[in-house]
């Protein structure tokens, strides 16, 4: 089996991670942050252990800034719904995803003010047109780090000055890119980050984060039990307390932790060159076979291992299922969750076949792709 | 003679508690409890101090960046409960509230 949805979730994971997360679910899982017993401390100092890797690795100074959620969609959520008020103005891109798209849409029916940005067919936003866009009643900038469908890589760090500069707040949708890209909060000037544990930082499904930055005021969206304040029938207003009602997940939050210890220990610059590598090549092999379209930048330094195709004249989720049925390749088709992508590159009705390359995946792996396509061509 | 008494450092999140306990383990003999209910009726975790250097546990929790109120509190309970003094509060309001 070839795994190439690593955009979608990464399939292998770390043996560390494996390892922990069977050792927190026999060990010490009990309810971090209720109870006082040596479990729930174990469990406890292990989920601060996390938020203390996450803040280093982020370069965000306060480990307590940085909130729990269920995933990347949870967070995006969160930040919008819970900074964004009516009569407020809003500027984003096509290249989002519908985790910014539907919560936007959304708050546009109670009157917040909308402007979505077309990028250009390869991806790229110019920084100008942001800047064209703000108005007086502007309050945010939100922007993905790299397009889930071309993997284009947006200029984070300028639309961050131009923020900062502007008195915006900057929320980046890092799905794509955690794990793999620098990200740093603090030079970025990035008031607000979305990442999901269980993509490129290794962990399991059902863990994201956000980070608040200090010039953030988020509204909680639940309210419930924190362990804290429990004679107050109010919400707490303390960090993280004040997002995190309920349960966590501890299992999700240990095995992210081990996840980012992997990463530091093999370092972020080798496994990005090792993708990058594998993406060069597919995508060379890829603009060599006549029939084939390939959407995106066609540059593995200015994209993440992401590659969307087409065979022209067939159907992406067709193209898909052969790849899956008769060659054991899992990749993705249709429209990706991101239908303006979609729209801006082009295939809004036939979708594409995306191809997403992760650190565990191989150089033959991405040849027998590259010949699986070929045979597909050739009715094979 | 003097009366008894021992340092507890109570908190409102157990984040806070578990990020001091952190700071706190090697510089004093501490243990990490559910605070008592003297001072507060939360049901967070405090740190009580096993030692009895007043002053260094003083300076170090003021210069302590995280949200904490430092009681002092008897060995011996009157009616039941122990007497209990505020010593330094970094939490803004003070946890007994």
């Amino acid at each position: 089996m070839i795994y190439l949805d690593n955009a979608a979730t990464t399939l292998i994971k770390p043996e560390a991670v494996y390892e922990k997360v069977n050792d927190v679910m026999r060990n010490y899982g009990a309810n971090p942050g209720r109870s006082g017993h040596k479990l729930a401390l174990a469990a406890s100092r292990e989920i601060y252990h996390t938020r203390e890797l996450l803040a280093e690795f982020f370069h965000i100074s306060d480990p307590l800034r940085i909130i729990f959620t269920s995933n990347t969609t949870d967070s995006l959520n969160l930040a919008i719904k819970g900074s964004l008020k009516k009569g407020d103005h809003v500027v984003t891109t096509t290249m989002e995803h519908n985790s910014v798209l539907r919560p936007l849409a959304a708050l546009e029916e109670n009157g917040v003010e909308v402007s979505i940005l077309p990028s250009k067919k390869n991806g790229l936003i110019e920084v100008i047109d942001i800047e064209r866009a703000i108005k007086p009643n502007t309050k945010m900038v939100i922007m993905t780090h790299a397009s889930n469908l071309i993997g284009t890589l947006m200029p984070i760090e300028e639309v961050g000055t131009l923020c900062r500069k502007k008195g915006l707040l900057f929320l980046v949708d890092a799905a794509q890119t955690a794990g793999v890209y620098p990200i740093d909060v603090q030079k970025m000037k990035i008031d607000l980050l979305a990442a999901p544990g269980h993509k490129s930082l290794f962990g399991i499904q059902g863990v994201g984060i956000l980070y608040v930055g200090s010039r953030a005021e988020v509204t909680h969206q639940k309210e419930g039990g924190t362990g804290s304040f429990s004679e107050d029938v109010r919400q707490p207003l303390i960090f993280p307390d004040r997002y995190e009602s309920g349960t966590l997940n501890l299992p999700g939050i240990v095995a992210l932790g081990a996840g980012i210890q992997f990463i530091q220990e093999e370092s972020m610059d080798r496994i990005r060159e090792h993708e990058e590598a594998l993406a060069k090549k597919m995508l060379e092999s890829f603009l060599n076979i006549p029939k084939l379209t390939v959407y995106g930048i066609h540059d593995a330094k200015l994209q993440a291992p992401t590659i969307a195709i087409n065979i022209r004249g067939q159907d992406s989720s067709e193209v898909a299922f052969y790849l899956d049925y008769y060659h054991d390749i899992c990749v993705r088709a249709g429209l990706h969750c991101a239908p303006l992508a979609h729209k801006t590159i082009g295939t809004r009705q036939e979708g594409a076949v995306r191809f997403s390359i992760g650190y565990f995946n191989q150089k033959e792996e991405i040849e027998k792709s590259v010949q699986a396509i070929t045979e597909i061509i050739n009715g094979r | 003679m003097e009366e008894e008494r021992f340092y507890v450092l109570a908190f409102h999140s157990t984040s806070h508690s578990i990020q001091a306990e952190k700071k706190l383990k090697d510089q004093f003999p501490i243990l990490i409890m559910p605070t008592p209910r003297e001072l507060t009726n939360d049901c967070g975790l405090s740190i009580k101090f096993l030692s009895k250097n007043y002053e260094e546990i003083k300076a170090f929790i003021s210069h302590l960046n995280i949200p904490c109120d430092l009681y002092s509190m008897s060995e011996k309970r009157i009616n039941g409960k122990r007497t209990v003094k505020t010593v330094l509060s970094n939490s803004g309001k003070g946890a007994k509230s």
